[in-house]
């Protein structure tokens, strides 16, 4: 096969392959770093929002330190995450990270890592932060474009996530 | 002037519908052109070769969308310009796009089992299974041969983020054609 030709059959794509291509092209979504930038402002913008029902929370928690007192140490509840945030360093090589799943693939899926304000794939990538997703630790199906899940990661020496759970 | 308005112009035989067709795209054709051809005066030949072509080809054809049938024009004549020059010297986003998609193909395969329009079928179903995000960066690349760093704009994404997306494409792509049986 010819290189030039596979150039030639470029040119006979559709039109409407072209056409929303083109749409995009002329749209100009916002450059990467002002990606990040919206993406940091909604989640200060979220936690605004979100900042009554936790004042409420800081109420319900000294409540419950109070009964404590009382009452002596309550149950650990296991099935409440460590934190609200986004990541959360639970030891030197395990994070808990929140991923905004984009889309799902056959044999992998993209996801959006707001603390780190990047999209990541589940391939290595150069220069960019990677979460390898272990195909029998996940059942694809059951995931959606749009949902948001909760994953525990190992930290590899070059600093990328290697998924060993999902929680949620 | 709307698109319909302009192409009706053509048929109308006006040479206003010249000067309306620079007015609405000159600057989108010039950047077709640069990024193929990489040189302003090339780039300017190329699109007033554009207009000549739409003058000839307009009637008989009835472009559904205009943009789209300028944009095929540009990118003919412009590689068309460039071919003429390779014997010289190759540059600009085709020749690097160029080299890319070279990953794909074997030296030693006849060039007469090929057929291009066949080609682009098999290649307009695998872009039309592709994910929005991947076939805009792919297109973006290889029909438009935007730079890497437009389509990481446009993309939303990083550039280090479009080049491995590019060269899982490619790959993707490969696979793919040799799985419909293309000698690559």
């Amino acid at each position: 096969m010819n290189e030039e030709k596979l150039i030639d059959a470029m040119s006979y794509i559709s039109d409407e392959l072209i056409e929303e291509t083109d749409r995009a092209r002329s749209k100009r979504a916002l450059p990467f770093p002002a990606s990040v930038a919206a993406a940091f402002c909604i989640m200060i913008l979220g936690i605004l929002l979100l900042y009554p029902a936790l004042s409420n929370s800081t109420l319900i928690f000294t409540e419950m330190i109070n009964t404590e007192e009382t009452n002596g140490p309550p149950e650990a509840d296991n099935s409440v995450l460590p934190s609200t945030d986004d990541i959360t360093v639970t030891d030197k090589t395990e994070v808990t990270l929140k991923l905004s799943v984009t889309s799902i693939y056959k044999d992998h899926f993209t996801a959006f890592i707001p603390s780190e304000g990047v999209e990541v794939e589940s391939i290595h990538g150069e220069g960019q932060t990677v979460v390898y997703f272990d195909e029998n630790s996940l059942n694809y199906a059951e995931l959606k474009e749009g949902d948001t899940v909760t994953a525990v990661c190992l930290v590899d020496s070059d600093g990328n996530y290697v998924l060993k759970e999902i929680l949620d | 002037m709307d698109d319909k308005r302009i192409v009706e112009l053509y048929w109308q035989r006006d040479e206003l519908a010249i000067c309306k067709t620079s007015e609405k795209y000159e600057k989108y054709l010039t950047k077709i052109a640069t990024n193929i051809l990489e040189n302003a005066y090339d780039a300017e030949e190329s699109v007033n070769d554009t207009y000549l072509a739409a003058w000839n080809s307009i009637p008989p054809h009835r472009p559904a969308t205009l943009k789209t049938y300028l944009s095929r024009l540009t990118r003919h004549i412009s590689i068309d310009i460039l071919r003429k020059k390779s014997s010289k010297k190759r540059g600009g986003e085709y020749a690097i796009s160029l080299s890319e998609l070279s990953s794909l193909t074997s030296p030693d395969s006849p060039e007469k089992s090929l057929d291009a329009k066949i080609l682009s079928e098999r290649i307009n179903d695998f872009l039309k299974a592709l994910p929005k995000k991947k076939r805009r960066a792919f297109i973006g690349r290889y029909y438009f041969l935007d730079s890497v760093k437009d389509i990481a704009k446009y993309c939303g994404m990083s550039e280090a983020a479009v080049k491995t997306l590019l060269f899982r494409l490619r790959d993707d792509l490969r696979q793919y054609l040799k799985k419909e049986g293309f000698d690559i």
